[in-house]
């Protein structure tokens, strides 16, 4: 097994712990799934999807989707389900890395109630230490890089863990394998 | 162990090189178009603040987690001068919404129920829930969400500032840091100087043992790094501004107070300091609180204001052992306590307990005489005049322990480090230390000119004649170190002071050796065990015990009596609180803050104790066992007692 299968079974093992929905699968696979997931939601955003990935789910979804970049931020608000970008996951805490270049892109990945992050043959590092080290943090000047580790939750009241609070409550992870970048 | 290491040296080294990392983060900043703050004091920071809001005419701001802010007095300030200051933090907010402060670090409302919450959203918000947590989370949601939409202005802390890059690292697992920048055309991060690192190699050593240290995840939900200013798609530009406070902590780069600086806000020294969780953040700190929080006030606001609340800490040295940065949290706390003392002088109550080697001494010239006096019905009422509790007994005394066994070669002997309970007041302890160590194939040899140990001297803040009782027992020590024998102990505070303390107070090379040459003799009967040399008789097997693992012995290692006394067939039971509350011989003095906080914080164990019912108590630790002893009315003994080693 290599390294990056290691990993990615690590990430897979914590990604059930943290309630985190992974799918896996070949190019028509993941647009079926990703198809039925648009279809279940009302409103659904894009955030940071590399142009040629955004015009195929387009086609998928028709008109419920909008590129965040090109809406105000009530229609950001408004949207049940943000559907962002990663080419990098974190197998030691079920993360993926998401970098976005506007304020709608973070808006948008920040309000929608459901996360969809959505990778092609992503690079899994061990640790945050490995993902930092292999030089492939962009910071940049005007860009936000959020490791996001799971659904938003919070223990301030009386400790008990609750999912949800200010980000999104469902988050899934939809792999898909083979492709080229 | 080696990521704790690897982060304390990083912080280090960017603490001492703050005033050049000042300004590298504020060239990579400002070079972007961003714009960076220095404010000397809480009133400047305030004051930059509102200056900052006023010309960019704003008034709805929503916060994200900061105890900066909370520290100057941000919000009351800028709620009395007409802003509207929302803390997005589910707790935060709740407190906020009751006009409190904060009670922890990282969760600021752990002293309201589930019904708290749902009244204050009631009675301050106008909503209509119940106080099912759930609920009450959905309801914060939609009532945050409205601000968030609305604000004009974002200001969050920093768990992290990067200079290189001219990035703010924040940490939230609710979302709210990073939705909270995103939304408002001004952002304004107001951070403390000592969260400035040199690049994401110091970041990365960080983030993972803060996650694991403030709530036990792999990684907080969120990890944002954002490098400003950022842009809206039609190009406009957010508006950044970095205020960074100093506040005391430049100046504390030179003095007792700069370990502190390397504090990564992670609160594992309040979760795990027993006082702290018997009192809350109310009674044991001010802004900050706990065991950082005697650190924290030093710094901020001075070392008068901390030493209202330093007096709570009992040196349990717990606070020291988990922090994630190996501040010496007890070692410091000490020093606080040493200068409130140099102002007031010393309580006589402090001169008695830090005399007790000189009074033992003295008592033994003729423990009979000692022993009727002190256990006579004349003893008690004196008790109160010399500011200790009446309800403690002083200790009777045995003759002093002066020889075990002859000194042999290092691979045959054990210097014995005692403590001034088995020398003075039960040598039976040492008698079965030795008959353990004879067991095991070793003598155990007392060099008499050792002296006391020296902790009492820390816990009342004498570092000086702490510091002059380490070099004599390194001095001593380090005699046999150097010649390749180990020491053992059987006191748990010995243990601590050899491997934890005197390498701080005193440092040198001989103390490190002795430091890593030093075990309780249980740990070498374990050993022993566990590799087969030896094993253990089981005398009753099925007996029921009930063993109290003491603060000093987890500060610095798995405690292995609970595993011995398994192996030699009892039925364990562990008790599973952290701290007895005896706190040395602080459980001795009179009043609120002495005998009667050390009742509260035992109450746990003595109720322990009590559904424990029959059986052996067993603790190594001579002032457990006394309040085990005035708290639950259990005598008990020392588990070497209950051990027999078989070649
Ligand atoms: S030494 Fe113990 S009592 Fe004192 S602050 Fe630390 S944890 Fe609390
Ligand atoms: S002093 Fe250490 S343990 Fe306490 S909050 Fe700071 S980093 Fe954490």
């Amino acid at each position: 097994m290599s390294h990056q299968s290691l990993h990615f079974a690590e990430f897979a093992e914590k990604c059930k712990e943290l309630g985190v929905e992974l799918v896996t699968g070949k190019e028509k696979t993941i647009s079926q799934k990703l198809t039925s997931q648009v279809q279940r939601s009302e409103f659904v955003i894009f955030a940071g999807l590399p142009p040629a990935i955004s015009d195929r789910f387009f086609a998928l979804s028709g008109n419920k989707c909008r590129e965040a970049n090109k809406a105000n931020l009530s229609t950001i608000a408004s949207a049940q389900t943000c559907i962002t970008y990663s080419t990098d996951l974190i197998a030691g805490s079920g993360s993926a890395v998401i970098v976005t270049n506007t304020l709608e892109e973070r808006q948008a990945t920040s309000l929608a109630p459901e996360l969809i992050v959505f990778c092609r043959n992503p690079k899994v590092h061990h640790n945050v230490s490995d993902f930092l080290a292999a030089g492939r943090a962009r910071l940049s000047p005007g860009t936000t890089l959020t490791i996001v580790s799971g659904p938003s939750r919070t223990a301030d009241i009386e400790q008990i863990l609750i999912k949800g609070v200010h980000g999104p409550k469902i988050v899934s992870v939809y792999v898909e394998e083979g492709a080229e970048n | 162990m080696v990521q704790r290491r690897i982060a304390s040296v990083v912080k280090e080294e960017c603490i001492s090189a703050l005033p050049t990392l000042i300004e590298t983060i504020t060239n990579s900043i400002e070079s972007r178009g961003g714009h960076v703050k220095l404010a000397k004091n809480a009133d400047d920071a305030r004051e930059q603040v509102v200056a900052l809001l006023r010309s960019h005419h704003v008034r709805r701001i929503v916060k994200s987690k900061s105890m900066t802010t909370e520290e100057i007095g941000l919000d009351d300030y800028l709620e009395r001068d007409g802003f509207e200051i929302v803390s997005t933090d589910l707790g935060e907010r709740a407190v906020q919404l009751a006009g409190d402060k904060p009670a922890h670090i990282v969760a600021p409302a752990i002293h309201f129920t589930r019904e708290d919450f749902a009244r204050l959203f009631r009675e301050k918000e106008g909503a209509q829930v119940s106080s099912d947590p759930e609920e009450i989370t959905k309801v914060a949601r939609s009532l945050l969400r409205a601000k968030f939409l609305g604000a004009e202005a974002a200001i969050s802390g920093a768990n992290l500032l990067i200079a290189e890059t001219g990035t703010v690292v924040l940490v939230t697992n609710e979302g709210n840091g990073r939705l909270g920048p995103s939304i408002p055309g001004l952002y304004i991060s107001v951070a403390g100087v000592e969260k400035i690192v040199r690049n994401t190699s110091d970041a990365s050593s960080i983030l993972e043992l803060l996650a694991r240290s403030a709530t036990g995840q792999s990684l907080t939900v969120y990890t944002t790094f954002t490098s400003p200013p950022q842009v809206a798609a039609d190009g406009h530009r957010q508006e950044f501004y970095l205020v960074l406070i100093d506040n005391g902590r430049l100046s504390a780069t030179k003095n007792f107070l700069a370990p502190a600086l390397k504090c990564i806000r992670c609160g594992a020294c309040l979760n795990t300091c027993p006082t702290f969780n018997c009192l809350g953040g109310h009674v044991f700190g001010d802004i900050y609180t706990g065991p950082m929080g005697v650190l924290w006030t030093s710094i901020t606001q001075g070392v008068d204001k901390a030493n209202e609340f330093s007096d709570l800490c009992i040196s349990c040295g717990l606070c020291s052992s988990v922090c994630p940065t190996e501040i010496p949290l007890a070692e410091i706390i000490s020093d606080v306590k040493s200068r409130g003392m140099n102002r007031r002088g010393r309580r006589i109550s402090e001169k008695l307990l830090t005399s007790v080697e000189k009074l033992d001494r003295a008592a033994c010239l003729s423990p009979r005489l000692w022993n009727k006096l002190s256990s006579s019905s004349l003893a008690s009422p004196v008790m109160p005049i010399l500011g200790l509790d009446r309800r403690r007994r002083a200790l009777g005394v045995a003759h002093p322990l002066k020889f075990l066994d002859n000194l042999g070669a290092p691979d045959t002997t054990l210097i014995y480090f005692s403590d001034v309970f088995a020398r003075y007041h039960n040598p039976a302890i040492a008698i079965h230390a030795k008959r353990v160590s004879n067991e095991l194939g070793h003598n155990l040899y007392f060099p008499t000119s050792q002296v006391e140990a020296g902790m009492p001297y820390l816990s009342y803040g004498m570092v000086q004649s702490a510091r002059r009782i380490a070099k004599k027992n390194i001095e001593l020590l380090w005699e046999y170190v150097n010649l390749g024998y180990r020491v053992v102990v059987t006191e748990p505070t010995a243990l601590y002071i050899l491997r934890e303390v005197y390498p701080r107070i005193s440092p040198s090379k001989e103390a490190d050796a002795i430091a890593s040459n030093s075990y309780s003799l249980g740990s070498l009967v374990l050993e022993a065990v566990e590799s087969g040399k030896c094993k253990l008789d089981k005398p009753s097997v099925g007996a029921k015990v009930f063993y109290h693992s003491p603060c000093h012995a987890r500060a610095v290692e798995k405690t292995p009596y609970s595993q011995l006394l398994e192996l030699s067939g009892y039925t364990v039971t562990e008790s599973d609180v952290t701290c007895c509350g005896m706190g040395g011989t602080f459980g001795y003095k009179k009043g609120a803050l002495g005998y009667e906080l050390s009742m509260v914080v035992g109450k746990e164990l003595f109720e322990q104790l009590k559904s424990f019912g029959e059986g052996i108590v067993t603790t190594d630790s001579s002032v457990c066992s006394i309040q085990m002893s005035d708290g639950a009315q259990k005598t008990s003994v020392h588990p070497l007692q209950l051990l027999k080693v078989l070649q």
